[in-house]
């Protein structure tokens, strides 16, 4: 039996820093395996699963659904003293992250990389460049401490190694949970749960889930799954950003209050339009979000794969997004899965053509 | 004598933000009691305790740690489950955006809130998030009350040479002092005293130097390292401690010109017993030492601290080395001691 819940917390106390996926894709791995889907890894890293593929058919048309599974993370740029300097993996926001716990993957001669535990350091402000000592330390003068003196640092770690977050996830009031990486863990975790109860695939079509790779730099992940996919429909889930203190205008949902489907130039307008109609008669609560430009998701990268996809774009409300201490709601996750499902049973032979733009040819 | 992590655990993931002592006060009377003759609390919340009750003519010695840390206070509920906070004791405002706090008896979970990153301005991303910003989020009315505390939610962890956790400034201190009260000291008129308030300006040790009136003291605290590179390699020349280097022994700080009769003795003590120490870098900061030595007529007054690095942070370090030799050193001076030192 999935559980939802304990399949996230495990998927957010787990290392999956951009371009470096590998432990939470194995885990992820095995849980689309367990609910049916075949599953492969694409060139560059994305977890691609499908289900509903008969060979010796008549090509059927495919439904492609995509969530992020990598984070943002740092990686070893120098060791100092007894020190470790870091660099970004993805965007680190430099000012929410003295204090944090991390683990750093050393991996100087070993096939697999022993994890040691530190901290992030504030420098003494004596120890900066004169003009640097007061207000925002950027992440390249913080300093890692992991209990090791220099020559056991020099003896273990590598330029380059991975260091990721080490915040245990944990519960709050509501349904709420908090950790890091939720950005989009969150995502993948609803992913997971409509693939668990996704029993009947519609006649017509066949189901692709991916998680891709590389969304916080590069979004290689999602170039090259939906390339090698050909998808006739794309729905790209990630996170937005939820209303908290400071953050309350437009661009920001209510968490625990229901999901978003994305509105723009970055997503098909007759999809949005089926997806809410979709979420209107299944009474899922959920806003439309205006997009005015760059959705800054996944969706940006498959618009444009191939000739052009039609993309659709859900996202689930997060507080406190890129810092270690994200907060999403269970409630909202349980929506996200509710909608993929029921816009995959809404498929049928005519959807292609309700979607398509309309031309008048002459003659 | 042994360093003991377990009890260390126990003391350190307690919370006890200055005022609000109570589980640490706890812990600590729970170990002591089978140990010492007497022990009391005075009206401020510290404990007094006294080894042994045949006393006469033995030097009356008083050994000190404060019990409490920095951490947080509620002040108002802003609706929803989000609360404004203020800090008890030094914390950097920089380490606070997404940060574990746990509030009140109950230890309920909340987090410091921040604006994402992908909202903020260009100036908010150049400068470091302004206190004013900042609410503790805990997902929902809690029904949690102005002037509730709170304290850091980081657990307690240690690897084989080294400690990673929030309190280690003092619970460290009050883990030797537990450790020293199992011990027998048959020279001494031994007083221990754990004391609140330190980290709000030395309030507790104001209060017990006075009732104790010790002839001589011993302050057992956690003292900031500082030892890590500088941004050009150059000498680091405000370095407090080495971690690694053993107890560190006062000389001078901001508080205290220390007794350099007590400095001389515990620097012999050490060398005699071939304990590794440093001195710490005489400077800025300071110790219940402050309060201790300016108590009554004057008290001479020594401080041996703990190195660690990320003071009042959610993790600071040490090394379980310099822990075990500062057992040791203040054990082997306890032992010795005796009148003539200080006359």
């Amino acid at each position: 039996m999935h559980n939802l819940k304990e399949f996230l917390f495990e998927l957010i106390d787990m290392p999956g820093v951009t371009g470096f996926e590998d432990p939470v894709r194995e885990r992820i791995n095995a849980e689309w395996s367990s609910a049916g889907f075949e599953t492969k890894i694409g060139k560059t890293g994305a977890l691609i699963a499908s289900k509903g593929i008969r060979t010796g058919d008549i090509p059927r048309n495919k439904v492609m659904i995509a969530a992020h599974m990598d984070a943002i993370g740092m990686v070893v740029r120098s060791i100092r003293g007894d020190f470790i300097q870091c660099a970004k993996a993805g965007g680190i926001d430099d000012r929410v992250i003295p204090g944090l716990p991390v683990t750093v993957y050393a991996s100087k001669g070993r096939e697999i990389p022993e994890p040691i535990e530190g901290y992030i350091s504030l420098p003494h402000p004596k120890s900066l460049k004169p003009g640097d000592e007061e207000g925002l330390i950027l992440l390249d003068r913080l300093l890692i401490d992991v209990g090791l003196t220099n020559a056991e640092l020099k003896e273990k770690v590598n330029i380059g190694d991975v260091v990721s977050f080490n915040t245990k996830p944990f519960e709050l009031n509501s349904k709420l949970i908090c950790g890091h990486s939720l950005d989009n863990r969150a995502s993948v975790a609803a992913v997971t749960s409509f693939m668990h109860e996704a029993k009947d695939i519609p006649k017509d079509w066949e189901v692709y889930c991916v998680a891709t790779s590389g969304e916080e730099e590069n979004f290689n992940g999602a170039i090259t799954a939906t390339y090698e996919i050909n998808p006739n429909i794309a729905i790209v889930l990630d996170v937005t950003f939820g209303k908290g203190p400071g953050s309350s205008d437009w661009q920001t949902f209510e968490v625990g209050k229901g999901i978003t489907i994305g509105f723009g130039p970055n997503l098909h307008p007759k999809l949005v339009d089926l997806a809410k109609k979709v979420a209107d008669r299944f009474e899922i609560p959920c806003s439309l979000e205006i997009l005015p430009t760059h959705s800054g998701t996944d969706a940006y990268a498959v618009q444009i794969a191939r000739e052009g996809i039609p993309t659709l774009l859900i996202e689930i409300p997060l507080r406190y997004m890129h810092s270690a201490a994200e907060i999403v709601s269970l409630n909202d996750i349980e929506r996200a899965s509710r909608l993929i499902g029921y816009i995959i049973n809404s498929l049928d032979a005519k959807t292609l053509e309700k979607i398509s733009w309309e031309v008048e040819n002459e003659g | 004598m042994k360093v003991d992590l377990v009890l260390l655990e126990k003391l350190c993931n307690a919370i006890g933000v200055s005022g609000g002592e109570e589980e640490v006060r706890e812990l600590i009377l729970k170990e002591i009691k089978d140990h010492v003759a007497e022990v009391l609390i005075d009206t401020m919340g510290n404990v007094i305790a006294r080894k042994s009750k045949s006393t006469e003519g033995k030097p009356r010695l008083l050994l000190d740690a404060h019990m409490d840390e920095v951490g947080f206070m509620i002040v108002n509920h802003d609706g929803d489950g989000f609360y404004t906070f203020q800090k008890v004791g030094g914390i950097d405002d920089r380490i606070l955006p997404g940060l574990k706090v746990l509030i009140g008896e109950n230890k309920i979970s909340g987090v410091i809130s921040s604006k994402p990153i992908h909202l903020a301005s260009p100036s908010e991303r150049k400068n470091s998030i302004s206190f004013d910003s900042l609410k503790i989020d805990t997902g929902g009315n809690m029904g949690i009350e102005p002037g509730t505390r709170a304290g850091f939610g980081s657990q307690f962890q240690a690897n084989k040479e080294t400690i990673f956790s929030k309190a280690i400034d003092d619970r460290i201190g009050v883990a030797t002092l537990i450790l020293l009260a199992k011990q027998e000291y048959l020279n001494l008129d031994l007083f221990l005293t754990f004391t609140v308030q330190e980290e709000i300006g030395l309030r507790g040790a104001k209060v017990t130097a006075k009732s104790v009136n010790p002839q001589a003291a011993i302050v057992v605290d956690a003292t900031p390292a500082y030892d890590q590179p500088t941004y050009d390699d150059q000498e680091n020349s405000f370095y407090n401690t080495k971690l690694g280097r053993g107890p560190a022994i006062y000389t001078l700080d901001s508080g205290t010109l220390y007794d350099r009769r007590l400095v001389n003795y515990f620097e012999k003590t050490a060398e005699a017993a071939g304990i590794n120490f440093q001195f710490r870098q005489p400077g800025g900061g300071g110790t219940n030492a402050g309060a201790v030595h300016l108590a009554n007529t004057g008290i001479p007054t020594i401080s041996i601290s703990v190195p660690h690095r990320s003071t009042h942070s959610p993790i600071s370090s040490s090394r379980i080395a310099d822990w075990e030799n500062t057992l040791l050193l203040i054990e082997a001076g306890l032992k010795n001691f005796h009148t003539t030192i200080i006359n």
